[in-house]
């Protein structure tokens, strides 16, 4: 039976419908789809764009396996990494949580399958897989300033701030942590751009923030730009929500790490065992400060000085145009992320030299965010950004293609390379050396056991190692000294053993080159052993 | 040390799995911007044609009948009739209905004389006398909005459904600490994970404010007489049928429910959907879907099993795993399945916010606190009604618990009902 029956029904009684209820304002009209594009429309700015990357690819590719110098850090994390895919271990020597170890792990994942220490030098290795993060790198940084709203050609200017500033070219080649912290960084921070807000995308970027920290603590200090990130690209509708999945995603991966430390009963302080709370402390609290940026006399002012040397203006310049684009909401969090870091710069503590590496896409694209905005400025907008960009490329190319043409000129093999390739030939491979990470994996791989090979910072900082060898540099047969092992004031026993020893052959000059010396007995060596040649 | 191994790493893998699609599922409304507006009614301009039979069957609810009945009937609908079921030996809410019939003239009474009484043949008793195009179910302490059967109309007009589920939502979180957790689970159930099922075109329908066109209902035979969850099993049947369902929750418009009043109460409620899951698992109407909905079927129907055992088997396996001293890096392994663990509390902290602020009451520091410490002994209780739910089914207990109803949401915020189903 039908309604009408119903009515007739209870007709005695009719009940009047009251006015029908008045409809609530309809939810907001879905997006309306954008017109099917050509095909070549689409094509066409994603294969300009893999031309371009293509094309810092090869930038940051040539020369990159001598150009910068190689660094005592390369060698250590290649070592490590060395451990993970030899030994199963996370360090060749005892793992004392100086670092959370996903970096390094991603340095094995890239060793491993490409056998790399069989086919080049530990560092190079490394540096193989720095320059396919550069490219990730790259491409993320596009897509973020996309995301952004930049338009495409403010976008590419942006990626090519990021890549071919002297200081991209001398920090993004060596096998630092920081290098895939960022690539991480810049990932968490394209997800939680996402158009389509959705929650998946905001979950992912907090899982790669996470991979972000677990790769180099100090990213956590980009958390507060993060977060305002994400606040502020989350629809309102959701984002309580976004934010909850976020947070616990990011602070359970990241949890991983001290559960580590906890399994293996190393959180706390204790006898006989390294411990995280120890490490955290000395990053922290103990580690002797690099004096305040302003003294001229304090370490942080001479690496701040030498970042500047290498390159004044995408620091300067970015770092104001993040400042000026603090009101917009859009770009807020990207700003941040490079005001928080340089504010935290003024503060007297330890400051590493990698430090500028995760400022430098925030400033590049703070920079290519202001000359976009300007670039929309009514009437005057194009011209004015027009001429800015002329002035700019006066002021900056001249400067920055003479870095480039060193950097890509191609090189004579490094002094350590030259340096382990002779002992490798020259020195008996049951005898003992005391090196620089630098060329530890590549000795130890040529023959050299690996408890015969010692890099020179455990001789005097872990007792584990030191106790091994009581009778300190006695106990050595060769030393190959390089510029840090010169220079450090806190490894006496490697101090004395350069002291204690006479030069068997020389590779490079000046500050950066190796020497191969053996330790003799008496308190008094000749300079040169006998029967010895410089080269 | 080997089967060890295995053991642990199969557990974690297994638990980590069910944990995620938990997770996952559970946030399927707040996916994109987009889809958290596509989970309300939709608003349309088209005019209510169809007319609604509305089934309320009563056993022993003389308390809360009249209310319930007087809200009914002053639903604003053209074209409704209200069938109340009694029981032949229940006199005392025969006359609560009949006394409410007298004077309301959408309101019938209808009687059923089965032996044994349950909810199914009760539907089934009123079912023959339904005249409206739409049969719609309500329980005898809903507390329903007056636009409801309004904008289901538009919804069915608009979306061409066979079937609407409507919103239910448990409101007195804070009458003890399990109400609070059984509110949650509503309001996650209702916002987001049946939009997920009906998506996927599985979907075990809610026991109340569900509307099936009744042509399509006296097809499939009306309600399984001897199944624990009858609901379920008429969603399973329609699924495998092919209909349309669509679910729709809009904070003013769901039907307002009570937690039972004892934890005891919740234990047999538990047990008896449960044990009806398990029965409509062993019928053979969901085998007969494709492949992909068969499988979240068989997922779905035994997930009450899945979850019960895996919230208590979680800290089991990792104080195993802690204990015995396994190889790092499989201890680590063994807390997998605590990361969309804890997720899912975190979200269930995002969830208790929303809903305090859907509902205008404002969560407290309190609140929070009764949800992170009632999570492990809630799930305790789930786990020993999954269990007792196994045991009476292989034994073959089938008697029906019923739920005792207090009215405790009803004295919650009756005049937040008077505004109009905006």
């Amino acid at each position: 039976m039908t309604g009408a029956t119903l009515e007739r029904e209870r007709a005695p009684e009719l009940r009047r419908a009251p006015a029908p209820t008045p409809l609530p304002s309809p939810p907001s009209p879905r997006r309306m789809r954008a017109p099917e594009r050509r095909r070549w429309e689409r094509v066409l700015p994603a294969g300009l764009v893999g031309l371009l990357v293509g094309a810092l690819a090869v930038v940051h590719a040539l020369g990159m396996s001598s150009s910068p110098a190689w660094f005592d850090d390369e060698g250590t994390y290649v070592s490590q990494a060395w451990a993970v895919q030899t030994l199963q271990e996370l360090a060749p020597y005892t793992y004392w949580y100086d670092h959370p170890p996903l970096g390094w792990l991603l340095i094995a994942a890239w060793t491993w399958p490409t056998q790399a220490f069989d086919r080049t030098w530990s560092v190079v290795a490394g540096r193989e897989l720095m320059l396919v993060v550069h490219v990730v790198s790259c491409l993320l940084v596009y897509v973020l300033a996309r995301r952004l709203g930049l338009r495409r050609g403010f976008a590419a200017l942006a990626v090519g701030l990021f890549s071919l500033s002297p200081l991209a070219l001398h920090y993004q080649r060596m096998v630092l942590l920081d290098n895939i912290a960022v690539a991480w960084l810049l990932a968490a921070f394209a997800l939680a751009a996402s158009p389509s807000r959705r929650l998946a995308a905001i979950a992912g970027s907090g899982a790669c923030f996470a991979a972000a920290v677990l790769s180099k603590e100090t990213t956590l200090l980009v958390l507060p730009a993060l977060l305002v990130h994400v606040w502020l690209h989350a629809d309102p509708r959701t984002r309580a929500v976004c934010l909850a999945v976020f947070g616990s995603l990011f602070a359970l991966v990241v949890g991983f790490y001290p559960l580590y430390a906890t399994l293996k009963g190393e959180l706390v302080p204790g006898e006989g065992h390294v411990s995280l709370a120890d490490a955290i402390s000395f990053q922290l609290f103990t580690r002797a400060s690099s004096g305040a940026v302003w003294d001229p006399g304090s370490d942080a002012y001479a690496i701040v000085r030498s970042w500047l040397r290498l390159d004044p203006w995408l620091p300067i310049v970015g770092g104001s145009a993040a400042v000026l684009l603090l009101p917009a909401r859009r770009l807020r969090g990207v700003a941040l992320a490079l005001v928080l870091p340089a504010v935290m710069l003024l503060r007297p503590g330890y400051l590493p030299i990698p430090y500028v590496i995760a400022l430098l896409p925030f400033a590049a694209l703070a920079a290519a965010a202001l000359l976009d905005r300007a670039w929309r400025a009514p009437r005057l907008g194009p011209a004015a950004t027009a001429t800015a960009l002329v002035l700019g490329g006066i002021l900056v190319v001249p400067a920055w293609a003479s870095s480039l043409e060193r950097r890509i000129r191609p090189e004579a093999p490094s002094p350590a390379a030259r340096a382990a390739t002779w002992a490798e030939a020259h020195v008996p491979h049951r005898d003992r050396l005391i090196v620089d990470n630098t060329v530890w994996v590549d000795l130890v791989e040529r023959g050299f056991p690996a408890r015969n090979v010692v890099w020179f910072w455990k001789l005097d900082l872990d007792p584990g190692v030191s106790d091994l060898y009581p009778g300190g540099y006695r106990d050595f047969d060769y030393v190959l000294s390089s510029e840090i092992m010169r220079a450090s004031e806190q490894a006496p026993v490697t101090r004395r053993a350069i002291e204690r020893s006479c030069l068997v052959a020389r590779f490079g000059r000046g500050d950066t080159r190796v020497e191969v010396r053996r330790i003799v007995a008496s308190e008094d060596p000749p300079a040169r052993c006998p029967a010895a040649r410089a080269r | 040390m080997t089967p060890l191994v295995v053991f642990v790493v199969l557990a974690s893998l297994v638990l980590a799995a069910v944990a995620t699609t938990t997770l996952v599922w559970m946030l399927w409304a707040w996916r994109t911007p987009e889809g958290f507006d596509d989970i309300r009614f939709p608003a349309t301009a088209a005019r209510p044609s169809r007319s609604f039979s509305l089934i309320v069957p009563a056993r022993h609810e003389e308390r809360v009948l009249e209310v319930t009945l007087d809200r009914l009937a002053a639903l604003r609908h053209h074209a409704f009739e209200i069938l109340v079921v009694v029981g032949h030996d229940d006199p005392g809410t025969k006359t609560v209905a009949e006394a409410v019939a007298a004077r309301e003239p959408h309101v019938r009474v209808l009687v059923d004389h089965s032996e044994e009484k349950n909810k199914p043949k009760a539907l089934n008793t009123a079912l023959p006398a339904c005249r409206g195009e739409v049969v719609g179910v309500f329980d005898a302490e809903d507390d329903v909005h007056q636009d409801l059967l309004h904008r289901v109309d538009q919804c069915l007009d608009a979306t061409d459904a066979d079937v609407v589920q409507g919103g239910v939502q448990l409101m007195n979180y804070r009458s003890s600490w399990y109400s609070l957790r059984n509110v949650l689970e509503y309001y996650f159930w209702f916002k987001s994970r049946l939009h997920f099922q009906a998506h996927a075109g599985f979907i075990p329908l809610g026991g109340n404010t569900i509307f099936v066109r009744r042509e399509l209902i006296e097809r499939v035979g009306g309600w399984d007489p001897e199944c624990l969850a009858e609901d379920c099993d008429l969603g399973a049947r329609l699924s495998a049928e092919g209909a349309r369902t669509v679910v729709a929750y809009d904070s003013v418009l769901t039907t307002r429910e009570e937690t039972p009043d004892t934890l005891r109460g919740l234990a047999r409620q538990r047990t008896r959907w449960n044990q009806g899951f398990l029965q409509v698992l062993r019928k053979p109407h969901w085998r007969r879907l494709p492949l992909r909905q068969r499988t979240l079927a068989f997922y779905t129907l035994a997930s009450p099993f899945f979850q019960a055992f895996a919230g208590v088997l979680i800290p089991i396996s990792l104080a195993t795993a802690v204990a015995l001293a396994v190889p790092v890096p499989l201890a680590l392994l063994s807390f997998l399945p605590a990361v969309p663990l804890l997720m899912i509390l975190t979200v269930e902290g995002a969830g208790l916010r929303e809903f305090c602020r859907e509902y205008g009451e404002p969560a407290r520091l309190r609140d929070y606190a009764k949800l992170v410490l009632g999570a492990g002994p809630y799930q305790l209780v789930l786990a020993l009604a999954a269990v007792r739910a196994v045991v009476r089914e292989l034994v073959g207990r089938r008697d029906w618990h019923k739920t005792s109803h207090a009215g405790a949401h009803l004295s919650v915020e009756p005049a937040a009902r008077a505004g109009d189903g905006r």
